[in-house]
């Protein structure tokens, strides 16, 4: 009877310790975007088309740009589509210590990629160049959702 | 006999039950977010590069979010961004997905306002309430 009653209370203050997280695992996807179909980019970038045949072929760019006129380029618009893919989870703990306070620890591990392609076009949308592979998360004006 | 010695235990089934779902109905999360307004589909389609200018746009689908001054003109920003968050806590274990899709449009305008380029993607409607686990498009 009594070991029946200590058990529960054992079973009880394990169910509240749990409560109130002094352990959690937390696993998270992040999706912003729908990734190009691959095999548009592969024509766009294998067959050069103008500035009207890109936009038909991938639909609207998430970003565009004016690029001004350096010494080695002219200037020209710059079209970029970006899509975001994350995921990863975590291992958090934490005990309260006897001098006052929590120490906690925390185990990671993530991925946040940033996927895009990138076309040049002059200033008569003629195709000067294009690029397709990982996007920098400091890439100028691309900001939220992207950025976070 | 029978009946009487099962109310007890058919008692502590439902009496588990009920603790079980108040464990975990205050433990899921459902968001949506939405920023802008929802493009307007018919009056993109009905631009029409050469024959619309600036100001019928402008008439047409409202104010722009950008616009970017370019070499030959201006190129016009429309959008639409529509999340949706999902998220179960279950004691020691958390799960989150967010999706965040977006409809948008870009027009392209020469340096007399008229419409040279439209292109434009709808994908907000394809925000989805997934988990973690769930496959990648």
């Amino acid at each position: 009877m009594v070991r029946g009653r200590l058990i529960r209370a054992a079973a009880l203050a394990s169910v509240v310790a749990l409560a109130t997280s002094c352990v959690q695992f937390d696993w998270e996807r992040v999706h912003v975007g729908r990734p190009l179909d691959a095999g548009a980019v592969e024509r766009v970038l294998t067959e050069r088309p103008d500035l009207a045949g890109a936009l038909a072929e991938l639909g609207a760019p998430n970003r565009v740009r004016r690029l001004e006129s350096r010494v080695d380029r002219p200037e020209g618009t710059e079209l970029l589509w970006v899509w975001r893919r994350g995921r990863g989870f975590s291992l958090t703990g934490s005990v309260p210590i006897e001098q006052g306070g929590n120490a906690s620890l925390e185990v990671s591990n993530g991925r946040t990629q940033l996927d895009g392609l990138r076309l040049v076009f002059d200033l008569d949308g003629r195709f000067v160049r294009g690029d397709a592979g990982a996007v920098d998360t400091d890439e100028p004006d691309l900001g939220l959702p992207f950025v976070n | 006999m029978w009946s009487a010695s099962r109310g007890p235990i058919l008692a502590r089934v439902k009496l588990s039950i009920a603790l079980v779902a108040l464990l975990l109905l205050p433990s899921c999360l459902l968001g949506r977010n939405h920023v802008n307004q929802p493009l307007d589909a018919s009056a993109y389609a009905a631009l029409e590069p050469g024959v619309t200018t600036a100001a019928e746009v402008a008439e047409r689908m409202g104010a722009p979010v950008d616009v970017v001054e370019l070499g030959f003109g201006s190129a016009w920003r429309y959008e639409y961004v529509r999340s949706k968050r999902t998220g179960v806590f279950l004691l020691l274990v958390g799960l989150l997905n967010d999706d965040t899709q977006s409809d948008r449009a870009w027009l392209f305008f020469d340096d007399t306002g008229l419409l040279t380029h439209a292109a434009a993607t709808f994908e907000a409607g394809e925000a989805a309430w997934e988990m973690p686990w769930s496959e990648d498009d």
